[in-house]
């Protein structure tokens, strides 16, 4: 008995050991994790300094294929232009809607990575891909190779794609009134770019990719009314009257409305910072 | 029976502290990051920095000199242009653990120029350029090479290990050689002839594509085409050429006279001399079939003709912003075919023909009305680009016809069957 006591202890105590070196085996963590790591030049310091340190926001500019559309070809960016792009960011976007609402608004609404690429993604039905945001977390900016402060088309069409995505977040936190997408439900269509613009005009449309979807409409409208501005809008207004007109206007005060109810912003306040940001950029 | 079981019990308890041990071997995660920092090392270590021979899945060759420090940084020189082969550009590097350690070149620079999907940016096709890689996964790696493949479009980069001798100014001697080999085209005949122990090739090099070509007759037309890395004195083939014993893989040692139409040079050991000539030794009847039928394609010709040694001896590149000619098979309902000239921002103008194919292996083009359309049609160049578009249609619808001559991926020559003088090429 007591022998067969003493084998029963030492099986025991084996166990215990065996268990107590698989206890011992705990793995020292996955190598490499944590994101990639190199060499911090000015370009680095740059975005932590003006981006990442005051707003928490990431900025990607080398090259990553997985952070676009990896099976297609794209350039990455000329690392001169990468400066001068996020100055234009900073001033036409980021520093309009801090004047207009403050810092505290800007810190809780921004997406939290830009990822930059230097030429437009080409599409294979024809269409060429000019940015893109997911979910409010990013904004894809593209085409940055072509940039140039001193081109207002080059310009709008950056700073277009930054305040629609913006605007994306506004209204995925608090959503527009139901009426907005009862003006035109008619036009919305997957196949928006066989649309031409002045076609997306005659029915109440600020541009063809509005007719994507109501929210696409929405933001479009607003990036449309800070970026390309208000005379553009009235010149498209004053074009098309009628019904598309009616449209257009009243568009334009639900989300004059929608800002002031919603946030507390004064839109027309926020339009005038944006055009005096294009100003400063420009000259 | 119970000692059995306890016994039993201890093997499982030692069975347990087998498998424990398993754990201590290296984990793939370890092993990735020890093969990038070994990588890493690598790129650095080489003082002179590195000779990268790029094989873009397009077609063609260029050549690169890459100087990479420990800081994600690298210099690159490229044989693209002159420009290009004298002044570095700096931009930045990283090596990514991906499926496989991938160096990739993070920023724009020369190499990115090939793969630019924007055509505004070098010339190349909208969506794809010149279709390039610049994410390329580590093959292989021996002391002094380093194998890399396009992670996209599975383009061929060798990367070696530059001498001392091999300074900054590398690149530029190796495009002055290129610019060199190039004269061998302003040989009065287009056929150049080589003897290689006792047998007979024609022999074609694309100075612009960097291509290689042997044509023999082995019970039968036989060709060979690859393309070459340009270096400082001579050239590299990528896929040596071999026929029986003889095996090409490097022509050095370059002497070229244009007035006595021969090119020495050193291969294997052995001088050889090319002497130009205005027969060919073999024709080969398949290539118009392939280029006309096969290749659904636009064949460009950035040169025009060039007509007993002297290249654009139509003087095409002289219509006001000129860009390339456009032959188009099958333009108009078949098989009406075209020749735009592209000039001056998107504006086109060019000649209406047929494209007929002999048996005997000769492309014949022949002028021809298509309904009530203008000939030659389109956007008039004015006067003068008028009579060089009429100058180019009368050679090109000689009634011998041409031989063809495929000398790459998309590339043909087409040479005139009545006076091998008077050639063109397309890619």
């Amino acid at each position: 008995m007591k022998k067969e006591f003493l084998i029963l202890l030492m099986c025991l105590i084996i166990t215990t050991f065996t268990a107590c070196k698989k206890e011992k085996t705990n793995q020292t963590p996955i190598l490499s994790l944590g994101g990639e790591t190199w060499a911090k030049g000015p370009l680095d310091v740059y975005i932590k300094v003006n981006f990442t340190d005051p707003y928490n926001i990431e900025v990607k500019y080398k090259w990553d294929p997985y952070e676009i559309a990896f099976n297609k070809n794209i350039a990455p960016v000329k690392e001169e232009n990468v400066i001068p792009a996020l100055d234009a960011v900073k001033e036409i976007w980021m520093k309009t809607y801090e004047k207009v609402a403050g810092q505290e608004f800007v810190r809780k609404f921004t997406p939290r990575q830009f990822v930059m690429s230097g030429s437009a993604e080409y599409n294979t039905d024809g269409t060429i891909t000019l940015g893109e945001a997911e979910g409010g977390k990013r904004i894809g900016l593209a085409v940055i190779n072509s940039y140039d402060r001193k081109n207002l088309d080059v310009l709008t069409q950056m700073l277009h794609t930054v305040h629609h995505e913006f605007a994306h977040i506004l209204h995925q936190n608090k959503l527009y009134p139901r009426e907005f997408k009862q003006l035109n439900p008619e036009w919305y269509t997957a196949s928006w770019f066989n649309t031409s613009t002045k076609d997306a005009n005659a029915q109440g449309l600020v541009t063809p990719y509005s007719k994507a979807a109501a929210d696409e409409d929405f933001v479009e409208t607003i990036s449309f009314l800070l970026v390309e501005g208000q005379v553009k809008f009235d010149a498209i207004v004053a074009a098309n009257p009628g019904n598309a007109a009616d449209i257009l206007r009243r568009k334009e005060k639900i989300i004059v409305d929608y800002f002031q109810k919603s946030y507390g912003i004064d839109f027309r306040a926020l339009q005038r910072e944006v055009k005096a940001g294009i100003t400063v950029i420009m000259n | 029976m119970k000692k059995i079981i306890y016994y039993s019990l201890i093997l499982l308890g030692l069975a347990g502290c087998k498998k424990s041990n398993i754990a201590a071997d290296q984990r793939p995660d370890e092993r990735l990051t020890d093969a990038i920092a070994v990588y890493q090392k690598q790129l650095v270590a080489s003082e002179n920095g590195w000779i990268g021979y790029l094989f873009p899945k397009g077609g063609g060759s260029y050549t690169f000199k890459f100087k990479f420090d420990d800081k994600n940084r690298v210099i690159t020189y490229s044989d693209i242009d002159k420009d290009k082969a004298t002044t570095g550009k700096e931009s930045s590097y990283r090596i990514k653990g991906t499926q496989l350690p991938a160096l990739y070149f993070d920023t724009y620079s020369y190499l990115h120029l090939l793969a630019d999907p924007d055509p505004k940016s070098a010339g190349g096709a909208e969506g794809k350029g010149f279709v390039s890689d610049f994410e390329f996964s580590f093959l292989a790696s021996g002391a002094d090479t380093i194998k890399l493949q396009g992670n996209l479009n599975g383009s061929n980069m060798i990367l070696v290990r530059a001498k001392a001798t091999e300074g900054d100014d590398y690149i530029d001697k190796a495009f002055t050689n290129n610019n060199y080999l190039a004269t061998i085209a302003n040989f009065k005949y287009y056929y150049n002839k080589l003897s290689i122990a006792g047998k007979e090739y024609n022999v074609s090099l694309n100075s612009d594509k960097h291509t290689i070509s042997f044509y023999y007759d082995q019970s039968g037309f036989k060709s060979f085409t690859t393309e070459y890395g340009i270096t400082a004195n001579g050239l590299i083939l990528r896929v040596p050429f071999v026929d029986g014993t003889t095996v090409v893989s490097e022509l050095s040692g370059f002497n070229i006279d244009v007035a006595a139409g021969t090119a020495e040079f050193t291969a294997a050991g052995t001088k050889l001399t090319m002497t130009n000539g205005a027969i060919p030794l073999i024709i080969d009847k398949g290539a118009p079939t392939r280029m006309f039928v096969t290749k659904q394609h636009t064949w460009v010709s950035k040169n025009g003709f060039t007509l007993a040694g002297v290249k654009d001896a139509h003087g095409v590149k002289s219509i006001n912003g000129f860009t390339e000619i456009q032959y188009i098979p099958n333009w108009f309902n078949d098989p009406f075919d075209i020749a735009w000239f592209k000039y001056n921002g998107g504006n086109r103008y060019g000649p209406i023909f047929n494209t007929r194919l002999d048996p005997d292996g000769k492309m014949v083009f022949v002028k021809s009305p298509y309904g009530n359309q203008a000939n030659p049609s389109g956007n008039n160049p004015g006067a003068a680009g008028v009579a060089i578009v009429n100058k180019f249609y009368n050679q090109f619808t000689e009634v011998g016809g041409y031989y063809a001559f495929e000398t790459g991926k998309n590339t043909f020559d087409l040479v005139s069957v009545t006076d091998s003088k008077n050639w063109i090429r397309f890619q």
